[in-house]
């Protein structure tokens, strides 16, 4: 008894005795609930749970969907149609896409080269300076992360205001250096945050191998700590792509003509058209913008909770 | 690493006018070689001394007859004259061939790539073995593999007692190992004062920290960081600042010590002039002893006391080697040198002046059987090298820590803060040195974006808000604080700064229960259990407007999906949510659970994953039951990861806006105007910059404040939960 306190995951290697096996049949880190051996429905009230909180995170975009189907200007679903629409209008899609008035082409085209170049750039400027703040010892190096802390709690829409007067001096407005420079301001200190909580936890002799090899800091960060980071990068990414991609208030403000729009931006105009809220047509349009998003989460989700728990945010 | 030392460059500017160099190159006649060796010190006093010197290069020039050792002798402190004028023979390119290198002062020839690796040499040498060497000598001019000094002599440094003052005293001779209690006894006995007669001491001491800081060592502690990077919690470390008080007490409560005004550096050693009966040196000065006849005896370093855990005092070995300069272009001949001056007769001669220990061990056993050698081999086996043989700056180091003693002797400055003082300055100045621009390079991109496109913005609002700044007129006069004062007295800003906070009381805790619960399900070992956790993880990732619009809908009155939900269940279901005062606050936080869940939850997964399995099974065993369990583990274990969900989603919760902003635009009565919504109304449909601005920092202190004030409310819990972590 007294070694298996001590000892970490011995119990499997240890004598079948009755506790111990009790504890083998159980998962790791799973201790609390409904112990197996008394509670035998255990698995059936677990994969209910699961399922119905699956249906309370689903149910809005299920509407999202079956309402984009229902024919244009049809009147709000009721719980009742929605599945039942007087016919399922797969041209809806057709019609926002291929809109005579609306560049959705084009809309399309400026939220690829938006957020393609926010996640790049982000990346970019993050994990430099999360290097320098993981790895490097200099003059002020506490202060100036700890200012990068501080600039995550003023509220980004509250500073849109001050920022869009300062874009605007710039020049820069309705340009894509005007879309893309200012959107990290977003996010700029999240990321740095992010992954230098991740380097720091890479093993400091994996670069001190590399510098004794004459590797410079640049090559270090290149070639060691970066292949190292997968995780986290892909995390930073897929939150950069999503926010970027499903962002309204900025490229609506930064952005005069249709040609700069991006796609959030520019299929909003269903909300409003035709004198109300043109509700189908809204939500075709909602489906569109949200699938790249949803695709691009999808593929890098499996990094993403290790990222997370690598990044070391539970202290 | 390959990084120029600054000094070089420095000296690089120098040497352009510096003639020094010039003549050697000149003098060598053109048939012969001249094989040019740099040393510190000059003519010594003592005579025979130099004639074994003169003897031992005589010596090599016979064997090697077309050769001409030219010693080139530099006086002075080795770290003031004889590095930097060596350097400088480095960056005008005409360096000494062999170079004599200080162990105190190693790092910054050998980090600096200025010598050649001698272990080609040493392999295709048949008559030269490194296991002649002692080996604690050759490892300071060794660097992983390469190795770039042949070490020459070497000595600890260890207390020298005078045996005819501890005899006067009726004291016996001190035992080694002995504790610092047995050292201040005798101390005390040692020191006398008179009015007649000087003072006299039992220790000798010397400002200068090479002579002190080995009482630190001794000590079981040091004053740099194993890295040499730190000296903060090193220098100023209990067990330091306890070694230098017990220096300190020594000299000034017991007397037992002089002050500073009567040590070396005012012109007087109190030790060869019998007026002090121990001090702290090396072997060098056993010629200079012996020439003032004085009977000593060699004492170790006392230790804290007997059951310290260190078994023996460490002291410092201060060492002299051969290294060869990487552009000579004699490099055989220099390791001919090399193997000439470290081998065993050469050794024997020179060592039998007493100036040092030979690191041949070959030459240094001849030695054996006289007590005083003895003493100082049986030190040397506990002896380590100095700093300055691996750190390239800790002449810095010394320099401060000579102040430090200065300011606590001269100046009364209590040890503590001293040290404190010092560390910090150390600190300071190593990560100067350690600093080339790249770090800044590093995160210039980032800040530039941060100072453009935050601080500016920032500033701009600071501006604003210190002004009546409405969008569309022409003047903005400035107010001052008036709009702080406006905004804090404005009855519907108050009222959104409480809905603000009633969405956050209300939102935070219920996220942190619900996410907390919904990752303890989904970390349960159950088949596709990671499918749910990407579906749960969904609603984050939706646009905010179109999400927002479908939840309008499942609150709508008639159809929408709660009310028939209600109405499935039996209820009348016809409640208008988001325009019904008591309701319209509740659905957004519903909502903003909704979307919030899969973020937090994903937190505190990776919390729960963290904790060791091993806390389980010892519970399990102790009986615990699974709520007992997650009772005591699971959450105290969780406190750190709460704490991160709890801080973040109190600023998020104080940045609500989209779900406002599209569905109930602050209504009904202003029950959801929270104040991101109210600001932004006072921006874009008011057109105040001024008070939205003001507002905007009243959001952001109130924001900093409650962080700070949750940082404070669980600073007890986060200590305790990292010592459960440890």
């Amino acid at each position: 008894m007294k070694e298996k306190k001590t000892g970490t995951g011995t119990v499997s290697s240890s004598p079948p005795t009755a506790m111990a096996s009790e504890s083998c049949s159980r998962s790791p880190n799973s201790s609390f609930i409904l112990h197996p051996s008394s509670f035998p429905l255990r698995p059936l009230l677990l994969y209910t749970l699961l399922i119905l909180l699956a249906l309370t995170t689903l149910a809005p975009f299920l509407w999202m969907f079956f309402t984009s189907l229902h024919p244009p200007l049809s009147p709000i679903p009721t719980p009742k149609t929605l599945f039942a629409p007087t016919h399922f209008a797969f041209n809806n899609y057709s019609y926002v896409l291929f809109f005579p008035e609306l560049p959705v082409a084009r809309f399309a085209l400026n939220s690829i080269l938006v957020t393609t170049a926010v996640v790049l750039f982000q990346l970019t400027i993050c994990s430099l300076a999360a290097y320098a703040f993981a790895r490097m010892t200099f003059p002020g190096r506490d202060t100036l992360f700890l200012i990068f802390l501080l600039t995550m709690m003023i509220p980004a829409t509250v500073m849109i205001v001050p920022l869009f007067l300062t874009v605007h001096h710039m020049g820069l407005l309705n340009t894509y250096a005007g879309l893309i420079l200012p959107y990290p301001y977003l996010s700029t200190a999240f990321g740095t945050f992010l992954l230098r909580q991740f380097f720091v936890s890479i093993p400091k002799s994996l670069d001190e191998a590399a510098r004794l090899d004459g590797a410079s800091d640049l090559q270090i960060y290149w070639h060691i700590i970066l292949p190292a980071s997968k995780p986290a990068i892909a995390t930073l990414a897929a939150f950069g792509f999503i926010w970027t991609w499903t962002d309204f208030y900025w490229p609506m403000l930064a952005t005069s003509t249709p040609s700069m729009r991006t796609l959030e931006v520019g299929l909003s105009i269903f909300k409003d058209s035709y004198g109300g809220t043109n509700w189908p047509l809204q939500m075709t349009a909602a489906v569109i913008v949200m699938t790249p998003a949803l695709l691009f989460f999808l593929a890098l989700q499996r990094y993403f909770v290790k990222g997370i728990v690598l990044t070391g945010v539970k202290g | 690493m390959a990084r120029p030392h600054i000094s070089i460059i420095f000296a690089a500017i120098l040497s352009l006018s510096s003639p020094w160099v010039q003549p050697s190159i000149l003098a060598a006649p053109p048939q012969t070689i001249t094989l040019r060796v740099s040393n510190w010190g000059g003519p010594s006093v003592d005579q025979s001394f130099m004639k074994v010197e003169r003897e031992i290069q005589l010596a090599f020039e016979q064997q090697h007859p077309n050769v001409r050792v030219q010693i080139e002798n530099i006086p002075g402190p080795t770290n003031q004259c004889y590095v930097p004028k060596l350097l400088m023979t480095f960056v005008a390119g005409n360096p000494p061939d062999v170079i004599t290198l200080d162990a105190s002062s190693a790092a910054v020839f050998i980090n600096n790539n200025l010598l050649t690796d001698l272990t080609p040499l040493i392999e295709q040498d048949k008559n030269f073995s490194l296991a002649d060497f002692f080996p604690t000598a050759l490892d300071i001019a060794r660097r992983d593999q390469k190795l770039f000094a042949i070490p020459l002599d070497f000595t600890p440094m260890v207390i020298i007692y005078n045996r005819k003052l501890f005899r006067d005293a009726g004291l016996p001779y001190p035992k080694p190992g002995w504790t610092r209690d047995e050292f201040l006894a005798a101390a005390r006995k040692l020191a006398s004062q008179s009015l007649n007669q000087p003072p006299q001491y039992a220790l000798f001491f010397q400002k200068e920290m090479s002579l002190w800081f080995p009482w630190i060592w001794a000590a079981g502690s040091d004053v740099l960081s194993p890295d040499g990077k730190h000296a903060v919690g090193y220098l100023d470390s209990p067990q330091t600042v306890q070694t230098i008080q017990f220096l300190v007490d020594l000299i000034k409560k017991y007397k037992a010590a002089n002050e500073l005004s009567q040590s070396a550096t005012a012109g007087l050693d109190l030790f060869r002039a019998g007026r002090a009966a121990m001090t702290m040196t090396g072997h060098w000065m056993l010629i200079e002893y012996r020439l003032d006849k004085l009977d000593i005896g060699i004492a170790t370093i006392p230790i804290e006391n007997r059951h310290s855990k260190i078994g023996n005092p460490i002291t410092v070995m201060y060492e002299a080697g051969l290294g060869i300069s990487r552009s000579s272009p004699h490099k055989d001949l220099a390791w001919q040198y090399i193997k000439h001056m470290s081998s065993e007769t050469i050794q024997k001669k020179r060592v039998a002046t007493g100036i040092a220990i030979s690191a041949n061990t070959l030459a240094a056993r001849s030695f054996a059987g006289n007590p005083v050698e003895d003493a100082f081999l049986e030190q040397a086996k506990h002896a380590r090298p100095p700093w300055g043989a691996r750190c390239e700056r800790y002449e810095l180091v010394e320099d401060l820590g000579r102040e430090m003693i200065e300011d606590i002797l001269n100046g009364n400055v209590p040890v503590q803060d001293a040290a404190t003082h010092t560390a910090r300055l150390i600190e300071q100045q190593l990560a100067r040195e350690n600093t080339n621009l790249a770090p800044y390079l590093f995160i210039a991109p980032a800040t530039l974006d941060l100072f453009l496109f935050s601080f500016i913005p920032m500033l701009v609002a600071l501006y604003l808000s210190l002004h009546q700044w409405h969008l569309l007129k022409p003047d903005h006069p400035f107010t001052g604080l008036r709009n702080y004062l406006d905004a804090l007295q404005d009855p519907f800003f108050r009222n959104a700064f409480f809905n603000t906070f009633l969405f956050a009381l209300l939102s935070v805790p219920l996220g942190l229960i619900s996410s907390l619960a919904v990752a303890v399900l989904v970390n349960q070992k159950l088949r596709g259990v990671s499918f749910f956790r990407t579906l749960y993880y969904i609603p984050a990732i939706s646009s905010g407007v179109a999400i927002s619009m479908v939840w309008i809908w499942i609150f709508m009155p008639q159809d929408g999906l709660i009310n028939f939900c209600l109405r499935l269940l039996g209820f009348n279901g016809n409640t208008d949510f988001l325009n019904d005062t008591r309701f319209a606050l509740p659905a957004l936080v519903l909502m903003s659970l909704w979307i919030g869940l899969g973020p937090r939850m994903v937190i505190f997964l990776a919390g729960l994953q963290g904790i060791p399995e091993s806390l389980y099974e010892s519970a399990a065993l102790d009986g615990a039951n699974s709520w007992q369990q997650f009772c005591h583990i699971t959450l105290p274990m969780l406190i750190p990861t709460t704490f991160f969900v709890l801080i973040t989603s109190t600023i998020s919760a104080f940045q609500l806006f989209t779900q406002v902003y599209i569905m109930t635009q602050g209504g009904p009565r202003r029950t959801t105007d929270v104040v991101v919504y109210h600001i932004y109304k006072e921006a874009w449909h008011n057109f105040q910059l001024g008070h939205a601005s003001a507002q905007s920092y009243l959001l952001f202190a109130a924001i900093l404040l409650v962080s700070l004030l949750q940082f404070r409310l669980m600073r007890k819990q986060l200590t305790e939960a990292q010592e459960a972590w440890q």
